[in-house]
């Protein structure tokens, strides 16, 4: 049982584990779009064609001299290699080919930019130094010219060479600004006019020539390749390749967009599906819950009831069990007016027997004494009346005494007045024989359940044979009566006890050759045993185990109740004792009732009162 | 009384900057110093420690201060420097001094940026010759670094943490000098003749390649564009080949990394061979090959002049003002073994 409610909660568990984890990957597959990443890419890009856009100007600048230094085109560097660094990460993070392939087109195209803007800044300086110095050369050039001028052979070739340098700065400094090919001819061919006349000039205006020179063709150079720089810079696809590189995140955010829609979808569908689960099941915890509750309130209406109907159950029980009692004390009854009726017979024969010597002994005082006693009661009143009234002679006097004094010899003679005792004293006995049995009738009959006293079995067991003489006629009885203890006992109810055992013993034998002892003793001094033992027919085997049993009777219909020995054990019980049975088939039985000295309570499991009161006329 | 407001609120900011700002910002082609650097203060110091550290050699010979001596304006006064196992380096060691404002690392630019060449220079069998790994164990079995470490980086002691604490320790040593006052409106801060050597400096066309913060270290350029230089020198090395080195593109043979001037007047030997032992030698060498032309020698010592006023004023130490150490291997003290080893 507990086993398979543990493997129930784990398997329950598991379900549960699963439905959310699938849950948690369709969302998190659903939501793996960053849209916040995009817009930081997007971030970075802009920030990376802003930056390209400030450089060009930049260099632009540097180019017109308005910037006058280069550090406004080195700053971008740290920013444009961290920006790289960035979207190279994200590139990488992505897992997919195209866009590190973008970000690494990109990240070539700045490293070849950053070299142009480095060629840029070193051809620039020198670019800038040349045509810096190159007025001044010039100047120092026509300086030494003036210093030169005396010796008159050199004058014309020194004065075209001035007039040449001024001509060449000029020429120089328009084509820095303007540089077209023309103008770089014209200089070259200058240049050449110039050194094609130098082993003209003497020593010190040729060295300043040649370095104006230098200067000069190092701008025409300069220029070229500066000219050269700045166009590859401005060539240079850096805002398509950031273009491409947007496009590429975009079209990347684009599938993983798609595939994070599918996967909303998957995620709706899964969520209701979850739902209706949910629905279900608290669909089913309601129903489960309203069973509940219904049970609960049945329970409730159940216990509210059962209350009264336990009460009412325990009146219906208290009334049968007080049917039960009245019907059983009514049955107790008939079965003792049963046993009662039985020897109303021999009862009635028992009084019978002394009434009639009552009877004849009265009838013979009536018929013999009356008479002799009224004739000396004659004669002695006509004696003393003849004595008292002096008128009668002596003769009379005397023979009116002698008449008296004849009949009182007669009467000693015949010894009338012994007679008249005797007769007496044998009514009187009869009434006592009489008497005796009614009030052993009457102590048979009380029903009086609750009077307890002190009984001393053996006048019960004298009683009750008393009462049982016209039952037990003709058997030979025995009393071995021990002396025992009186016992707390109702006395009435053991007489009962004992009545019904020996009219059992009376039934079970013949009345010639019957013999039933009835045996008291102690057992210990707690308790005594009262045995009625006869020599009767016995008691089948197979019955013995139902002899106690209510109703159950091996009579004749109607001749017993089959409550007799029922009542008996009922009795017993009632009393805290035992009653055991030997029997033998042929040999006889053997009954033995044992009682405890200090006693029970009889009926005292009852608290009704007394049924004696009902059946008190009926004792 | 508007006046005298202005005044009161100038004199106030004077006060609250501590910068004497007389004047506002020249526009000159030279730029002065950042005055916030903005550096973690943490970092620097550990760094600071990291620099004199000898663990980063293989053999534990040398530290990054054995070449970029302090006291020397944190360059090297050896023509070529002297790495690991006594290698003899290509170069003379530059000046670390704001080399943090350079925008390429080493006369070549090899290092893109200063992580990049930190990375790459405990590698360089010439100079560390160690691998990282080797260096980041040793420095983790010193608990008192390991605890430093902790106290800056939550991961403690690795080779990004390593890299980025030196290189926050080398960007917060800038040098403001005088110079950087006279820019930022100080007139009084140079003297008339330094002044004038500004004025030749800018006018020979120095300028046009040291120009900008670092006077200079923010571009390449080819020694000797108006003259052979190296042939004029002889025995080619090479690192003399410069930047062609790492492009290996022709047109970047003999192209260098122009230096920042800032301090030049501590930093002899001048040049990637440490070819000139003197500032005027450095001067002259400059005008033969770069400017192609030569000036007289009053205008190359009021040049001179000018460029010993980018010396900074208070120079950075290699000990910490609040960190005085009594350990036997103090920062001077393995300075000072790593500059003669």
């Amino acid at each position: 049982m507990k086993i398979p409610s543990l493997l129930r909660a784990l398997s329950i568990g598991a379900v549960t584990f699963l439905l959310i984890g699938v849950l948690v990957f369709l969302y998190a597959k659903s939501s793996s779009v960053d849209a916040e990443k995009k817009t930081q890419i997007e971030g970075y890009l802009k920030q990376l064609k802003q930056l390209d856009a400030e450089w060009n100007v930049d260099v632009l600048k540097s180019r017109m001299d308005i910037n006058k230094n280069y550090d406004p085109l080195t700053s971008p560097l740290a920013v444009l290699a961290s920006l790289q660094k960035k979207l190279a990460e994200e590139a990488n993070a992505l897992g997919e080919l195209e866009p590190q392939k973008a970000v690494g087109e990109l990240q070539r195209l700045i490293d070849e930019k950053t070299d142009l803007v480095d060629q840029f800044k070193a051809q620039n300086a020198i670019l800038k130094n040349s045509l810096r110095y190159v007025p001044t050369a010039v100047d120092d050039l026509q300086a030494e010219i003036r210093r030169t001028k005396r010796s008159p052979a050199s004058t014309d070739t020194l004065e075209i060479l001035s007039v040449r340098a001024n001509q060449l700065l000029n020429d120089v400094l328009k084509y820095n600004l303007l540089p077209d090919s023309a103008a770089a001819q014209n200089i070259e061919a200058s240049l050449l006019l110039i050194e094609a006349s130098e082993s003209l000039y003497p020593d010190s205006i040729a060295a300043s020539a040649r370095n104006t020179l230098r200067h000069t063709r190092t701008i025409l150079r300069q220029r070229l390749v500066e000219s050269d720089v700045l166009a590859k810079i401005a060539a240079m696809p850096m805002s398509a390749a950031i273009d491409r590189v947007g496009e590429v995140f975009d079209r990347n955010f684009q599938v993983q967009l798609t595939e994070s829609d599918r996967y909303r979808h998957y995620l709706l569908a899964y969520s209701t599906f979850l739902l209706a689960l949910l629905v279900y099941i608290g669909a089913r915890l309601l129903r489960s819950y309203r069973i509940i509750g219904r049970v609960n309130k049945d329970l409730k209406h159940a216990n509210e009831t059962l209350e009264q109907r336990v009460r009412e159950r325990t009146e219906e029980l208290s009334k049968a069990l007080r049917d039960l009692k009245e019907s059983e004390t009514q049955l107790v009854q008939s079965e003792k007016m049963a046993s009662l009726g039985q020897m109303v017979a021999g009862v009635a024969h028992e009084i019978n027997t002394p009434l009639a010597y009552v009877r004849s002994s009265l009838e013979t005082v009536e018929s013999r004494v009356t008479e002799t006693v009224r004739e000396f009661a004659d004669a002695t009143l006509a004696l003393v009346g003849a004595m008292r009234s002096g008128d009668a002679s002596d003769d009379e006097v005397a023979e009116k005494f002698g008449a008296a004094s004849d009949l009182a010899d007669r009467m000693i003679e015949f010894s009338v007045i012994d007679e008249i005792g005797g007769l007496l004293k044998d009514g009187v006995h009869g009434v006592d024989q009489i008497t005796k049995i009614v009030i052993n009738l009457k102590n048979f009959s009380r029903l009086d359940r609750t009077q307890i006293t002190s009984q001393s079995v053996d006048a019960c067991v004298e009683d009750t044979l008393q009462l049982a003489k016209s039952i037990i006629k003709g058997r030979k009885v025995t009393k071995i009566l021990g002396g025992t203890t009186p016992i707390r006992c109702a006395p009435s109810q053991i007489n009962q006890v004992l009545l019904n055992l020996i009219t059992n013993a009376a039934q079970a034998t013949a009345a010639e050759s019957g013999q039933i002892t009835v045996v008291t003793r102690m057992r210990g001094h707690q308790h005594i045993a009262v045995e009625v033992i006869d020599n009767g027919t016995g008691i089948p085997e197979d019955v013995i185990p139902r002899i106690f049993d209510p109703f159950f009777t091996t009579k004749a219909v109607g001749k017993g109740t089959g409550l007799g020995l029922a009542i008996v054990y009922k009795i017993v019980e009632q009393h805290g004792g035992r009653i055991m049975v030997h029997s033998k088939e042929g040999a006889g039985t053997k009954f033995t009732v044992v009682l405890p000295v200090a006693g029970d309570e009889p009926g005292s499991g009852t608290t009704e009162a007394p049924p004696s009161e009902r059946f008190a006329i009926a004792a | 009384m508007l006046m005298r407001q202005l005044l009161g609120i100038t004199g106030l900011a004077l006060l609250v900057t501590g910068i004497p700002a007389v004047g506002a910002e020249l526009d000159e082609p030279i730029k002065p110093l950042p005055s916030d650097l903005k550096l973690d203060a943490r970092k620097v110091e550990l760094g600071r420690t990291l620099f004199v550290d000898t663990r980063f050699a293989k053999d534990n010979s040398v530290a990054c201060a054995s070449c970029h001596d302090f006291s020397h304006g944190g360059a090297d006064p050896r023509p070529r420097s002297i790495g690991v196992h006594g290698e003899l380096g290509g170069a003379n060691a530059p000046t670390v001094f704001n080399s943090g404002l350079n925008f390429r690392q080493t006369w070549n630019g090899s290092g893109a940026s200063l992580e990049d060449f930190l990375e790459r220079l405990i590698k360089n069998p010439k100079v560390f010759g160690s691998e990282w790994a080797d260096v980041v164990a040793r420095l983790r079995q010193d608990r008192a670094m390991a605890a430093q470490f902790a106290d800056v980086y939550p991961d403690g002691i690795t080779s990004k943490n390593t890299i980025d604490a030196i290189a926050t320790f080398v960007r917060s040593l800038t040098t403001p000098s005088r110079f950087d006052r006279f820019l930022r409106g100080d007139a009084g801060a140079i003297t008339t003749e330094e002044l004038q050597g500004y004025n030749k400096f800018k006018s020979y066309g120095c300028v046009a390649c040291h120009q900008g913060v670092n006077v200079g270290g923010n571009m390449f350029q080819k020694f000797g564009v108006m003259g052979d230089y190296f042939a004029d020198r002889g025995n080619l090395t090479a690192a003399d080949l410069g930047r062609y080195n790492v492009t290996k593109r022709d047109a970047d043979k003999f192209v260098f990394k122009v230096p920042s001037l800032r301090n030049v007047e501590l930093t002899a030997p001048y040049f990637h061979d440490g070819s000139a032992a003197t500032l005027e030698i450095a001067v002259a060498i400059m005008f033969r090959y770069q400017l192609g032309r030569d000036a007289p020698p009053e205008d190359k010592a009021l040049i001179v002049k000018f460029l010993k006023a980018l010396t900074g004023e208070q120079l950075p130490r290699l000990t910490s003002a609040v960190n005085q150490s009594t350990d036997p291997r103090t920062p001077d003290a393995v300075a000072a073994r790593g500059t003669k080893p």
